[in-house]
């Protein structure tokens, strides 16, 4: 006790190295201003990629949601109809959605996919003020089909070309007004809460905002 | 350790043979199958073709072992074990052999299993990731074929995936002798095809689904629906019919995916299912199902509370009984209900001294019979007489013992009176006493007499000889309840004692304006009593009446107060099969907000009239000793089928019976609206020609009461009488019961426009 | 002079030393932040005005918006009430310190007290009562255990305070804080009183509650210590007195050791002056108390105790008798 009390030294040495540092160069990188560069590998938001054909590469096998050690993944597949096809084998995800707020972004649904449909962007800005909004489906995880087919996963891009650390602008769409009642489980809830459905019409139940 | 001891029949005294396999010493009966000798000491061996229950067929050829002595590798499914065998199913040599032989399979077999429904549960999967060499030497093109043949109303082939085990085919020749499926084609080019490129189809189709070792062949109702690791199992007991199959129940997000056999019920299903017990699934997350008591005010609807709808019911009873007694309430209905709630609805009448219970509300009098005789019973019989409709449709998979007991027990089939037993396997069809007689013989054996339960003209005459049988005749009776759980309901007390009335008494009743609160507890007695006209007249003059349900049915519309429920899927408790066994039923999702379970609302009701009820902890034995109890005989038949012929040339009806009909689960699972019963009217071939109608003909059937039936197809057939129709019961389109009681009816030819 | 009546004269002298001292506190927080930050290398506040200027006025916003909770099992009232007691008596101090003399000797003080130094010691004194009160009235452990800490602390350090002081008044000659500051005219107090500074720099930021002697509040231990419970307005009631506090300590320190607003070297300094040498004294005081707090981690509690009753007390009476017995021997140096 009596050594680290009165070892007047090092308390100066400490003072001093305090003061001292105040005159360092800040290592801060001012976010919003300032963007930093990812690293190659970064893992970030999840894209679904598609042919170049435009099919969607996603076959709702669900290897990505099973693989997930987060849970974050839902799908649900059904299968291709002759007139509308929208992957190349018989199945194709009907619903795919992800928690972002669950999802550890550990990429393990990447390495799960057998088509390299679901991959990992460097997008990481994704805050929002309500929970529902987190919950990614298809509309704004699928690469839109005028932006391409997106880009593979070992191609992913070094660095901040233009808007890549900014979330797709998808934002506004029915899935974010409805929050958590479009996703699958709300939507289960939401159709067994409702009372007397007889001979009612379909979408005739005083959803907010059917923008189509 | 001691050598395992296989699990055979202690009663049987067979010879047993000692082998070695992998090292360890096996007693297993003579004439054992290798690969069934290898599962007494949980050693599995991999098998396509083979399975349990259709025997081995030496295609595959997966299951190689390799013997001791003998030069080569030998399948295990095809050896019959022998004396001294010293077996290896484990080591470098068959190990080589199996990779072989998964290098054949994988040929041609796509290896797209993250889109195959099958992956996750598929057995070519399983051993390829076990025994497969993990690349392919194969350099040309894979073989191609269609992706997705539409077999039937229920199943999708997918012909690259079958590895052509022909177990489907098999089971369609041994289990269900309907031989509609078939191979066809040579080498690669083999496919599995339904004879004359006819749709397959059969009231068991689901099960090959099941068979296949591959994704091969898929269920339309849950192609891609989900993944097997999604699912959540519950293992319950079916309540589509009185045969209570156990069966795998899988759900997933609340919503009842598929239900699955359970392999190692020998004792009910034999592991198998008909396709309503695996198809009818789509009805428990219908988007018609009532979730909020309904009102009826000023003919129209109105959502009303719980708490109010449960104290309108108690005060209307209240009310009757202050003003007229409990002989002015009644209650119809059990037969579609768990035990435990047709123990508390009877308790709960009794308690008030209400004799009005019913349980019956088809044509059937009488169900609950001193026989405990089970399926395994029946199996063994060796005269089997089915008598009323057809078990094949009132109980499909009992019928599935039967046809066991003839093809491969060798038991004789006869059936007697209006009804052939249909059943696929050669059966004698007698509508006479002395033919009965003769066909019954003098020898019969043991004797097996499935009887649907319901009193016909003539019927104690045609069935003396049942009574003749010599003295030592074993004879099992078996009554197939129309619902459900009829058994149970009529053991535990919904049946009218004493001065009570019964169903069709009560409608009457009601319509003199004797009944003041009639309770329809899960029934549907506006489709399915045999007087639609008298029981829409009851309901009608009744004041207050109560239905629970899951829709908004027939019998529902007619009501006052129409209260939702959940459905078995959604509820615990015990049903009762037909052989008096008291099954578990163990519910695999939630119901819909705020809907509760029939057994509930008797309590909330009990409640505010100050009932007391049986504890739940007493329910299960009061249950179990109420079915065990043979009933009081003499019942009382409610309804007699005419047989006499119908005067003035009209034609008599005979009510047929299927498995996919009905108003409510049915008619609102849009899933399988394929599988929908078409109504038709068969008719003799010599009836046919007199009336210049050909076997599709659309017609309408018009009764004598002024009503008629449109647009049913004709169905040529020798088997019904002459001068008589057969006319399919309780569909909703053209509801037999419309036509009145005993009607005699003219086929009438629908004139084809362009 | 005589128009105006005295109590004008006080009231708006009063304003303007609370406007001022307000200020010096909302920005010593935001200095305190900042120079935190960069000791810990990073910017600080930065974001709410330039160079986050106007962080004190978003803080203020945000405490004056937010919910004001009282515990279930608080005493109401005196829970109410302990905030304003720190407060008041934090700001109390400041009508009797001078900032700066005229040339006549005249003091820039609200009031001129010839006891000065007692009744700052009386008003902090009173001051622990808030933070003793606040601990008990929530109703809750953590804050007791902090309102017991601080009890048995101000204790400890108080009297060891007390001693290193009275060096000074010895020297002196005077409890009035003008005539101590006139007494260091030649050669600060500082030089005769080294230890007695020394001592009363520890135990000014023990009776603060500031790092590393900040066991009442002791976030990792007692989650925030006596006001754990507080927030909204009255948390910050008691953050504005702990600051207050901070500059009482640095101007008394000033003024007792470092010879207030006198410039060093018996250069003299009066006015104007004199007030930027009293500030940038006191200013180097509190300084040193942020500094202090990004170098140095907390004591333990028993240390704490030992430090107070086994080293601080002892040296510091030691320290008193002998300036006194140089001043009896010596009369004339004094």
């Amino acid at each position: 006790m009596r050594k680290n009390l009165f070892n007047v030294g090092a308390l100066v040495r400490g003072m001093s190295t305090t003061f001292s540092y105040m005159f360092k160069k800040k290592p801060t990188v001012e976010y919003p201003s300032v963007k930093k560069q990812h690293a190659p590998r970064f893992h970030g938001l999840h894209e679904l990629r598609r042919y170049a054909d435009g099919k969607e590469r996603c076959i709702g096998c669900e290897l990505c949601a099973i693989a997930c050690p987060a849970n974050a993944i839902t799908v649900i597949g059904a299968e291709n109809s002759p007139e509308d096809r929208r992957s190349p084998g018989e199945r194709f995800a009907a619903r795919y959605e992800i928690d972002e707020l669950r999802c550890i972004f550990c990429g393990l649904c990447e390495e799960a996919c057998p088509t390299d449909a679901i991959v990992l962007t460097p997008r990481f800005e994704m805050a929002d003020y309500r929970r529902g909004a987190f919950v990614y489906a298809k509309d704004r995880l699928l690469v839109p089909p005028e932006a391409g087919v997106g880009t593979p996963p070992d191609e992913r891009p070094n660095g901040i070309p233009a808007d890549l650390g900014g979330v797709f602008r998808a934002k506004d769409t029915v899935d974010i007004a409805e929050g958590y009642d479009a996703t699958h489980r709300g939507h289960i809830l939401k159709t067994q809460r409702r009372g007397l459905t007889l001979r009612q019409a379909k979408g005739d139940d005083g959803r907010p905002g059917e923008i189509e | 350790m001691s050598a395992a001891v296989p699990q055979t029949d202690p009663a049987s005294h067979a010879e047993l043979v000692t082998l070695s396999i992998d090292g360890v010493e096996v007693r297993v009966p003579k004439g054992t199958l290798l690969v069934e000798a290898a599962k007494t000491i949980h050693t599995d061996i991999p098998v396509y073709c083979y399975h349990e229950k259709l025997g081995p067929a030496g295609l595959c050829r997966i299951c190689l072992v390799e013997i001791d002595g003998m030069p080569k590798l030998q399948i295990a499914c095809n050896t019959v074990v022998a004396d001294g065998m010293k077996v290896h199913t484990r080591n470098p040599r068959v190990d080589d052999g199996r990779r072989a032989i998964l290098e054949f399979f994988l040929l041609n077999h796509p290896l797209d299993c993250p889109i195959c429904d099958k992956g996750g549960e598929c057995d070519l999967q399983d051993y390829a990731m076990a025994w497969g060499s993990g690349s392919s030497r194969m350099i040309d093109p894979k073989t191609s074929k269609p992706k997705a043949v539409d077999l039937g109303p229920t199943i999708v082939l997918d012909e690259e995936r079958c590895i052509v085990c022909q177990r489907c085919v098999r089971f369609d020749q041994i289990i269900t002798r309907e031989e509609s499926l078939r191979t066809e084609d040579r080498a690669v080019q083999t496919i599995i095809a339904t004879a004359t490129g006819k749709p397959y189809v059969s009231d068991f189709t689901g099960n090959v689904t099941e068979l296949c070792p591959v994704g091969a062949l898929t269920s339309k109702t849950y192609r891609f629906r989900s993944r097997p690791w999604d699912n959540h199992r519950t293992t319950t007991s079916c309540t589509q019919c009185s045969v209570g199959c156990r069966m795998h129940v899988d759900e997933r997000g609340n919503t009842v995916l598929r239900t699955m056999s359970v392999p190692e019920d020998d004792a009910l299903s034999d592991s198998w299912l008909c396709d309503r017990g695996r198809y009818n699934v789509g009805f428990v997350n219908d988007e018609r199902r009532l979730t909020m008591p309904l009102l009826k005010q000023d003919g129209a609807w109105v959502q009303i509370d719980w708490a109010d709808a449960l104290d309108l019911w108690a005060e209307k009873i209240k009310a009757a009984l202050a003003a007229g007694g409990p002989e002015r309430i009644g209650a119809i209905g059990g037969g579609r209900l768990l035990n435990e709630e047709a123990l508390l609805a009877a308790h709960l009448h009794r308690a008030l001294g209400v004799e009005n219970l019913d349980h019956r509300i088809g044509t059937q009098t009488l169900v609950h019979h001193g026989s405990f005789a089970n399926h395994v019973d029946l199996e063994n019989a060796n005269t089997i007489i089915t008598l009323g409709r057809p078990p094949s449709q009132l109980a499909p998979v009992l019928d599935l013992r039967i046809r066991k007991a003839v093809s491969r027990n060798g038991a004789r089939l006869i059936s007697a009176g209006d009804y052939a037993a249909d059943s696929f396997v050669p059966e004698t069809h007698v509508t006479t006493p002395a033919g009965l007689k003769d066909a019954i013989g003098a020898n019969p054996g043991r004797v097996a007499m499935i009887w649907d339960g319901v009193f016909f003209e003539g019927g104690p005459e045609l069935t003396a000889a049942m009574h003749d049988l010599p003295a030592a005749t074993r004879v099992d009776r078996y009554v197939l309840p129309e619902t459900p759980n009829g058994r149970g309901a009529e053991a535990l007390g919904m049946i009218p004692r004493g001065a009570g009335l019964g169903t069709g008494a009560m409608f009457a009743a009601a319509r003199d304006g004797k009944l003041d609160v009639l309770s329809i507890l899960g029934a549907n007695p506006v489709l399915r009593y045999p007087d639609r006209a008298l029981a829409e007249d009851g309901l009608r003059a009744t004041p207050f009446v109560v239905v629970t349900d899951l829709f908004l049915t027939e019998t529902a519309e007619f009501a006052n107060l129409v209260l939702p429920v959940c459905s078995a899927f959604e509820k615990s408790g015990t049903t009762t099969d037909l052989a008096g066994d008291v099954l578990p039923v163990v519910g695999s999702v939630r119901p819909p907000d705020g809907v509760l379970a029939d057994g509930d609302l008797l309590v909330e009701l009990a409640e505010r009239l100050g009932v007391t009820l049986p504890m739940p902890d007493e329910l299960e034995a009061k249950v179990r000793e109420l079915v065990k109890t043979p009933p009081a005989d003499g019942a009382v038949p409610a309804y007699v089928r005419a047989t006499a012929a119908a005067p003035g040339g009209a034609l008599r009806v005979i009510a047929d019976a299927a498995i996919f009909t009905g108003g409510g689960t049915l008619a609102f699972d849009t899933a399988i609206r394929e599988l929908h019963a078409r109504p038709h009217a068969r008719i003799n071939p010599a009836t046919a020609r007199a009336l210049a109608l050909a076997d599709g003909d659309p017609v309408n059937v018009a009764g004598d009461n002024g009503t008629t039936l449109y647009d049913l197809v004709v169905r040529v057939d020798e088997r019904v009488a002459e001068g008589a129709v057969a006319l399919l019961d309780g569909v909703v389109r053209a509801p037999l019961n419309a036509l009145g009681r005993a009607p005699a009816v003219r086929l009438e030819k629908v004139p084809v426009t362009a | 002079m005589s128009a105006v009546p005295i109590w004008l004269i006080v009231l708006v002298k009063a304003v303007i030393v609370l406007f001022v001292v307000i200020t010096t506190f909302a920005y010593s927080m935001l200095a305190e932040r900042k120079v935190m930050g960069w000791m810990q290398l990073r910017p600080g506040p930065n974001r709410v005005g330039p160079w986050g200027l106007l962080q004190p006025a978003a803080d203020a916003v945000k405490m004056l918006f937010k919910e004001d909770l009282t515990p279930d099992t608080a005493d109401p009232l005196i829970y109410r009430v302990a905030p304003f007691i720190s407060l008041i008596t934090a700001m109390g101090t400041f009508a009797i310190i001078p900032f700066s003399a005229n040339a006549d000797g005249t003091l820039w003080s609200v009031g001129n007290v010839n006891a000065g130094i007692l009744l700052v010691f009386c008003m902090t004194s009173i001051g622990i009562y808030g933070i003793s009160l606040a601990g008990w009235a929530s109703g809750s452990k953590f804050p007791l255990l902090g309102s017991v800490r601080s009890t048995a602390q101000m204790i400890s350090y108080e009297l060891a305070m007390s001693m290193s002081v009275i060096g000074v008044l010895i020297l002196a000659g005077s409890t009035a804080l003008g005539d101590i500051v006139g007494a260091q005219y030649r050669v600060w107090f500082i030089v005769p009183q080294i230890v007695g500074f020394v001592i009363y720099l520890i135990t000014a930021i023990a009776e603060t509650n500031r790092a590393p002697f900040d066991l009442v509040e002791a976030e990792t231990e007692l989650v925030g210590g006596f006001h754990t419970e507080y927030s909204g307005l009255r948390f910050g009631l008691f953050f504005i007195a702990e600051y207050l506090n901070m500059i009482t300590v640095s101007c008394l320190a000033t003024l007792l050791f470092l010879g207030g607003w006198n410039g060093p070297f018996g250069m003299p300094s009066f006015g104007l002056l004199g007030l930027l040498w009293f500030v940038l004294k006191a200013g180097f005081f509190l300084f040193f108390y942020i500094w202090l707090r990004s170098t140095l981690p907390r004591f333990r509690y028993d240390r704490l105790m030992a430090f107070g009753w086994k080293v601080l007390l002892p040296v510091a009476t030691l320290n008193l008798i002998l300036t006194a017995v140089a001043v009896a021997l010596w009369p004339s140096h004094a």
